[in-house]
């Protein structure tokens, strides 16, 4: 590993060399042991790092924002659970349904299958009654023609 | 409601309409996530606001979160990450700057020229990732502030953890480079 390397090692994953993937971390250790500029680096990035942490350590929100939030009329007005539609596609999102649904679907299919053929079969007995009626109308004699 | 509830069993009694978990479950996180949205946005009038519409959309969301999927931790982050994400294509170049961020290290432990400092340190450091795009800003604020794992801050963004690592990776970089004339980058003594 070089410096290059080893500077885009610091800005990818950090200071902290333990958060490096365990493939680089030796590497980057051995380079620290031999060389003064990366140790500068590492120490440069480790007081950004610092900087930044420190910095939300005292962070308070203002004493009357959770009384604020709390009497927020869209929480008075709402009881969490108002919206039914929203509840059922989260449902759906949910993983349960899914082999429910594969062990439903060859039913489901076999359903519509024999829903069509019924149908079919409705249809060809009514144009088999249709066609019988035509024929037998056909082989009357009518004395009077 | 027992302090030590679990962000889990909380949402779960939220799910349920139970108000006590919600003041439970707000207590708990307000502070992290305004501070969130106030190192996101710049500013904390923002960043109050930002931080009541949060906790207004877990409330009415609770019944979307699905155990096992994600930590409360990371979900809450989502919505709030969201919001700034919309409240900054809004104001577009119009982000204003105050002094929270001074504030919160003024107030840290250590002496009183060692505080002052870090204030100075802090000042640069604010203005430096004010200045960053919206996507470094965030990946820099949810690991760096926030203590997210990398793998965590990528759910909040809804990227992968390489685009993520790059997005860091940038904003290091633009920030180290902004920063080369501060004293927290001179050299070790």
């Amino acid at each position: 590993m070089n410096l290059q390397n080893f500077e885009a090692g610091l800005d990818r994953w950090g200071a902290d060399l333990h958060a490096w993937p365990a493939q680089d971390q030796a590497s980057a250790l051995a380079l620290m042991a031999r060389s003064g500029e990366a140790r500068l680096q590492a120490e440069r990035a480790r007081n950004i790092e610092t900087a930044l942490s420190e910095s939300a350590i005292s962070h308070r929100a203002p004493g009357d924002l959770a009384a604020r939030i709390l009497k927020d009329s869209r929480l008075v007005e709402s009881t969490g659970l108002e919206d039914p539609f929203s509840g059922f596609i989260a449902w759906l999102k949910a993983a349960l349904w899914r082999p429910a649904l594969l062990a439903v679907l060859p039913l489901a299919v076999g359903f519509a299958l024999g829903a069509s053929s019924s149908v079919d079969e409705d249809a060809a007995l009514q144009n088999f009654t249709a066609l019988t009626l035509i024929s037998a109308f056909d082989e009357i004699d009518y004395e009077d023609q | 409601m027992a302090v030590d509830s679990s962000d889990e069993h909380l949402i779960a009694r939220i799910q349920d309409g139970d108000q006590e978990a919600f003041a439970c479950l707000l207590r708990r996180h307000l502070d992290s996530i305004h501070r969130f949205a106030d190192r996101t946005v710049g500013n904390s009038a923002d960043a109050e606001d930002l931080a009541q519409d949060t906790f207004v959309r877990v409330w009415q969301k609770a019944h979307t979160f699905v155990p096992g999927k994600a930590k409360v931790t990371t979900w809450i982050h989502t919505i709030a990450h969201n919001l700034c994400i919309d409240m900054l294509r809004k104001q577009r170049g119009q982000v204003a700057i105050d002094t929270a961020f001074d504030q919160g290290l003024a107030d840290a432990n250590g002496a009183p020229d060692q505080r002052a400092q870090q204030v100075q340190l802090a000042s640069t450091l604010r203005t430096a990732i004010t200045r960053l795009p919206p996507a470094q800003r965030s990946a820099l604020v949810l690991c760096l502030v926030q203590g997210l794992s990398n793998k965590e801050a990528a759910d909040v963004m809804g990227v992968g953890l390489r685009a993520l690592e790059s997005l860091l990776a940038r904003a290091r970089r633009t920030l180290r480079t902004n920063l080369s004339d501060a004293a927290m980058t001179e050299e070790p003594s």
